[in-house]
């Protein structure tokens, strides 16, 4: 027999289900959510400074021995499942990976919005490659505005405004698009390490700024009420639940309002295989609970809102859209799946300073945006894109941060010696670039392996392409300098010993990645793509509210709405397009149809 | 589109999805005779820097 039937039934509860419940509730509305983990709170995160269990075993994350992906670079090769989490981490139970980020909240460039028809005006059609399938969103960055805000004055975001209402505004990010009021929250001071590398950029005529946090500064009260105090700098913040509840998360931000309505139902340990549908429209979500049995939820609108995988997954399990062909082009359900460039960075080991990286906040950082996206001049670099480069001060967790120069032996006593030195005083000057997208990279239902219930594994097709290599290389070519200044006369490593007399070893230059994409180390969990919004039913899932063009009363919220991915972290957008789908969701229950 | 696997630890050209010419340094490809002042240039290989940027 099914669940009572209600308003909304949402797939995933971390920040695009927490987000939908709070507001679809506080509007009348009847929600239950269905969350393949268990329940979550501040209170479980009370001393538990155990980098082993979170940060190794990785306690928070995806457990692949019950469901994984498999992975191929091309279409000639036999994707084989991913057996260990490695490239990425997503998260799993109440909070998703809303728990477990850092809290770096960055709004995308107008540009990226409006990426095609934006690098066609300045750069021509030619300057595209072939393959490359980068596209517009279907919405601007200026639509979408109101969308940051609400997220922002939700969460507590910490920083400075760059440009309000179009006013350009020194110590803030002079690159990033209108912003229609203030950041809720002032930024963190300054440590000496964002303070030594704002000084440095300064010097080279960059234009510095701190990054945008959800780690909180100072106390906060948020337009619904909710109090959340400051951050105490624990440096625990990625892989971990904040034990303070200063980095804003589903639990200690909407999840309390939606409860608070009595119209918000959590159904935990509930695995959402399957949106039983007609083809144009849904009647319920199929799930299995935690004895493994085949479970209904009817409701009048249903929304995917888990992590990209998933949702694709899902989409693609219950027949929902046309699956996306890489030899025709045709099909929309999978394509346009991108991620984020690493490399291009640079490190030192000063000998004469520390900077207690043992304490730090996950997004507590300074950063500058002249080298992301087109904020400069691409005419004869032969490549498209940029990132962000930043220095984070996120804390030094014992085991995972004992970075010593190169030359150092592997272990003994000069081993021990060198991480005693060098514990503090080791800094990185990070580069994340921009993953456009291309006509071969996509996902789709894997046709040899399942998963413990049986159903298909969702299949990655993706590897690095020039673009980004050369991207990458002029990006290593940059932060090297930046590094040369914050350490004077530092001495560029070769490999060989440490001069006596230098003031500290520097590694970097032209940046490179592996000859594949490698799915066995950590790169980052911003995966993006295959339920990709915009304005043309052919070549995207869902319009500008997220509403899929083929089901009217199906909603699909997340990153996997990205056409490509901007060289920022992606939450704040994901953010925002959750309280875009609210809207529309509010008004698709008030006339039905669709909303565009 | 080449594989680059036979390539790590150097620097190519590439030219359409193809390597035109490889080389130790990025001096060495770009002065070489098949290489077009458009082509792309870069290393391949694990990056250089120390650690990756953690971003969850």
């Amino acid at each position: 027999m099914a669940n009572k039937k209600v308003d909304v039934a949402i797939v995933g509860v971390g920040w695009v289900g927490g987000i939908l419940a709070a507001e679809l509730t506080k509007a009348g509305l009847t929600v239950v959510g269905l969350e393949r983990g268990h329940d979550r709170s501040t209170e479980d995160w009370q001393d538990d400074h155990d980098e082993l269990r979170y940060a190794i075993r990785m306690e928070l994350f995806q457990n692949i021995a019950n469901e994984t992906w498999t992975f191929r670079h091309n279409l000639a090769e036999t994707a084989l499942p991913i057996r260990q989490l490695g490239a990425w981490l997503p998260g799993t139970g109440i909070g998703g990976a809303g728990v477990h980020w850092n809290g770096q909240t960055w709004r995308f460039h107008p540009r990226d919005f409006t990426i095609k028809t934006s690098t066609i005006d300045r750069y021509g059609a030619s300057a595209i490659p072939a393959n490359m399938a980068i596209q517009d969103w279907g919405i601007t960055y200026d639509q979408l505005e109101p969308y940051y805000d609400k997220f922002e004055y939700m969460a507590g975001i910490a920083g400075k405004a760059g440009n309000l209402k179009g006013q350009k505004i020194d110590g803030g990010n002079v690159f990033e698009g209108a912003r229609s009021r203030e950041f809720p929250v002032r930024p963190p001071e300054d440590t000496p390490l964002m303070a030594l590398f704002k000084r440095a950029t300064k010097n080279l005529g960059y234009h510095p700024f701190t990054g945008p946090t959800a780690n909180l500064p100072v106390g906060y009260k948020n337009p619904d009420g909710i109090e959340r105090g400051q951050c105490t700098y624990c440096g625990f913040c990625e892989r971990f639940g904040c034990e303070v509840g200063a980095k804003a998360d589903p639990t200690v931000t909407v999840l309390p309002v939606a409860h608070k309505t009595g119209r918000f139902k959590v159904i935990n340990y509930a695995n959402a295989f399957a949106i039983k549908n007609d083809g144009k429209k849904a009647q319920s979500i199929l799930y299995y609970d935690s004895m493994g049995r085949v479970q209904e939820q009817p409701a009048d609108v249903i929304v995917l809102g888990a992590f990209v995988f998933n949702n694709v997954r899902l989409l693609l399990n219950s027949k929902l859209g046309t699956p996306y062909d890489p030899t025709t082009g045709n099909g929309v359900v999978g394509r346009n799946y991108a991620y984020q460039t690493g490399g291009g960075g640079a490190s030192g080991w000063f000998e004469h300073e520390e900077f207690k990286r043992y304490m730090g906040a996950g997004a507590l950082s300074a950063a500058i945006d002249d080298l992301n996206a087109d904020n400069f001049d691409h005419t004869g670099l032969g490549f498209l894109g940029g990132g962000s480069v930043s220095v984070g001060q996120g804390g030094a967790r014992p085991i995972q941060s004992l970075s010593v120069p190169p030359g150092t032996p592997a272990f003994g006593s000069a081993w021990k010696a060198a991480v005693q030195h060098y514990y503090k005083r080791v800094v990185s000057v990070g580069f994340q670039g921009e993953s456009p997208a291309y006509k071969q990279h996509f996902m789709d239902l894997d046709p040899h392996y399942r998963d413990k219930f049986g159903n298909p594994l969702l299949r990655i097709t993706f590897d690095w392409q020039p673009n980004e290599r050369a991207m990458v290389a002029y990006a290593g070519k940059k932060t090297l300098p930046i590094m040369q200044e914050m350490i004077p006369n530092g001495q560029v490593s070769t490999g060989g010993p440490l001069s006596p007399t230098a003031p500290g070893i520097i590694t970097g230059g032209p940046g490179s990645l592996p000859a594949h994409f490698d799915t066995t180390s950590y790169q980052s969990t911003h995966n993006t793509g295959g339920a990709i919004m915009g304005a043309d039913p052919h070549t995207s899932v869902v319009n500008s509210y997220l509403q899929m063009w083929d089901a009217s009363n199906v909603f699909v919220v997340g990153a996997c709405n990205f056409p490509q991915n901007a060289g920022f972290n992606p939450t704040g957008t994901v953010g925002a397009l959750a309280y875009r789908a609210a809207e529309g969701i509010l008004k698709y229950h008030k006339t039905g149809g669709s909303l565009v | 589109m080449s594989d680059l696997d036979a390539y790590d630890g150097r620097w190519v050209a590439m030219r359409d999805g193809v390597v035109v010419a490889d080389a130790q340094d990025e001096d060495g490809v770009r002065g070489h005779e098949a290489v077009h002042e458009t082509d792309l240039v870069f290393p391949v290989g694990e990056p250089p820097s120390g650690f990756y940027l953690i971003n969850v």
